[in-house]
């Protein structure tokens, strides 16, 4: 399977999609479900600098390095992982071993040598160049600035609708919205997408399908939960922000009349699932082997 | 954030069963705020197994403290690594301690590992409630994880010492001044463990806030007393517990106040275990 560079917005922003099977064994979706997905990676560049918005899975290294070859120029890079799971920093190391890397924002105050350096191909007690990186706090206060001096700012957000500690992120210079693993709901039958959904021809997401993805999967405490302080609250981004583009860590990039649908389709499910019966003391004895 | 300099573990908790890791101490407050990422050996006669991977700050830790407990008490080798889901702070460690012990293999919830660590990808395989695996005397027993953050989540059980390993079920810190680093729950007087579990549900179980929490709390007294008959509960970010009988009242009122606590969407969510009126 092959990675694909989109360009969101030229010069400026970048989508580093890689895709990877849904056979059962990716916590990203429902067990159940078959098809593709993929792990996005977000390149926001400017003139000197860039920021890299997720690193990715491991098995996608190669991929990833080669993207960011083609992108990055001679800028110096900063990485956000604005999650404590997997799908944010699997390559830090990797791209810090290869290009110029000075900060990584996280949201544990932990260094990046401690925190980032947990691949087996590499030596557990040297860290190598992520010693070199300096620890930058996620702070909602705080907004990181891509070029020194440029109105453009990366904010980051805490969603109200999350499961273990994440932050979204705004890009104010492209109205971007990094969602996380919210969103992250389009998958495909073939690894080749297409991961850019604009309106509803060739979206095959429907109603049932968020349900799925989110009751049946991260998201199955929503079932008999208080559900309104959500839909509020993702109501709430929408009028803060003037979004252009959702672009969640999974599947497909959502812009134009696919991002008032999908935002619909949320809202639905999220009323819905109020009135549906708690599964969450019963969803653990679930079978993982299909 | 900081790992403790003086480490007491590992820590003999049972017959062949050894509690690993370090404290890490996060300033919080004007106070240093203790909590862990515990791993446990487990030992038979024919095979070792550990319960969780740690988080990976703590793999040169883990890897140590397994190599110096083999080579003092003759352990036997590494067979299995059971990861309790596949998040950071609880399967981060995998990768090396498949590389360091050959013959060892990862079960339990190992979703995403497969792309986390592809280097391994024929030694990481699901487990489901009710698969058992012989260590020689003892075994592990694959039980519903209750309390989760993933849904694939699995809890562990060890015949040998009638332990039920909750992964992040039953969450709380201790304050540096509680003087409970290493030490069993009930040894450790001074941690309010309500208010402590009350804490980390605000940073990391954010969940709790919207959901009818009794059922949670009603089956794991149904696993612990009814089920299991558990002689110890061994939480990963907590201190064991050894009395069940005398600690789990106050686990149950810990998993309401969380479920009680105020919602907090800002940067203090994440200050693990900040207090709300901090």
């Amino acid at each position: 399977m092959h990675g694909l560079t989109l360009t969101l917005v030229p010069d400026r922003l970048f989508a580093l999609v890689n895709p990877y099977e849904l056979d059962g064994r990716a916590s990203s979706h429902p067990l159940s479900v078959r098809g593709y997905s993929t792990l996005n990676c977000y390149l926001l560049r400017g003139r000197a600098r860039a920021v890299l918005y997720g690193t990715g899975y491991s098995v996608h290294e190669d991929a990833i390095l080669a993207q960011l070859s083609e992108l990055v120029g001679g800028r110096t890079l900063a990485l956000a992982i604005p999650r404590i799971e997997f799908p944010a920093m699997c390559n830090a190391r990797a791209i810090v071993e290869r290009f110029d890397v000075d900060v990584a924002y996280q949201r544990l105050p932990e260094s990046p040598a401690n925190f980032l350096n947990l691949r087996p191909k590499y030596d557990v007690d040297d860290p190598g160049k992520l010693r070199d990186v300096r620890l930058g706090q996620i702070k909602t206060t705080e907004p990181v600035t891509i070029d020194p001096g440029d109105a453009r700012r990366l904010r980051f957000l805490v969603p109200h609708l999350r499961l273990l500690p994440s932050n979204w992120g705004f890009d104010e210079g492209t109205g971007t919205l990094f969602t996380g693993d919210m969103f992250s709901w389009v998958w495909r039958d073939t690894p080749s997408g297409p991961w850019l959904v604009d309106d509803e021809a060739d979206d095959p997401t429907d109603r049932g399908r968020v349900e799925d993805f989110l009751l049946n999967n991260r998201y199955w405490w929503l079932a008999g939960a208080e559900t309104e302080s959500f839909r509020d609250a993702v109501a709430d981004i929408f009028d803060r922000y003037s979004v252009k583009a959702i672009a969640p860590d999974h599947g497909a990039v959502l812009t134009g009349t696919a991002i008032p649908r999908h935002r619909e389709l949320l809202d639905e499910v999220l009323e819905m699932a109020a009135d549906l019966p708690a599964t969450g003391v019963s969803v653990g004895q679930r079978s993982l082997i299909s | 954030m900081s790992i403790t300099t003086s480490n007491p573990l590992p820590r003999e908790l049972a017959d062949g069963l050894y509690w690993l890791g370090a404290c890490y101490a996060v300033p919080v407050g004007g106070r240093s705020l203790h909590a862990n990422n515990s791993v446990f050996l487990v030992a038979g006669s024919k095979w070792s197994a550990l319960v969780e991977a740690g988080i990976s700050w703590d793999t040169r830790t883990i890897l140590g403290q397994i190599r110096d407990l083999t080579e003092t008490r003759g352990l036997p080798p590494l067979r299995y690594v059971f990861v309790t889901h596949s998040e950071q702070a609880h399967s981060a460690g995998v990768g090396h301690l498949l590389a360091h012990h050959a013959q060892a293999s990862a079960h339990g919830d190992v979703t995403d590992l497969h792309m986390v660590f592809p280097e391994h990808l024929e030694r990481m395989r699901f487990a489901d409630p009710g698969d058992r695996f012989d260590l020689g005397g003892r075994e592990i027993l694959v039980v519903e994880g209750l309390f989760r953050d993933l849904i694939t989540t699995r809890w562990f059980w060890d015949s040998g010492s009638r332990a039920l390993f909750t992964g992040d079920g039953i969450s709380y810190g201790h304050y540096h001044t509680d003087s409970a680093c290493g030490m069993f729950i009930e040894e450790a007087e001074r941690v309010d463990v309500p208010q402590q579990m009350k804490f980390f549900g605000v940073s990391a179980f954010h969940w709790t806030k919207f959901v009818d929490i009794e059922p949670y709390a009603d089956r794991l007294d149904e696993i612990v007393f009814d089920e299991l008959h558990a002689e110890l509960v061994l939480p990963t970010h907590g201190l064991p517990v050894t009395d069940p009988a005398a600690t789990m009242p106050k686990i149950r009122e810990g998993l309401i106040a969380m479920s009680q606590s105020t919602r907090v969407d800002s940067d203090a969510a994440f200050d693990i275990f900040v207090p709300e009126d901090e």
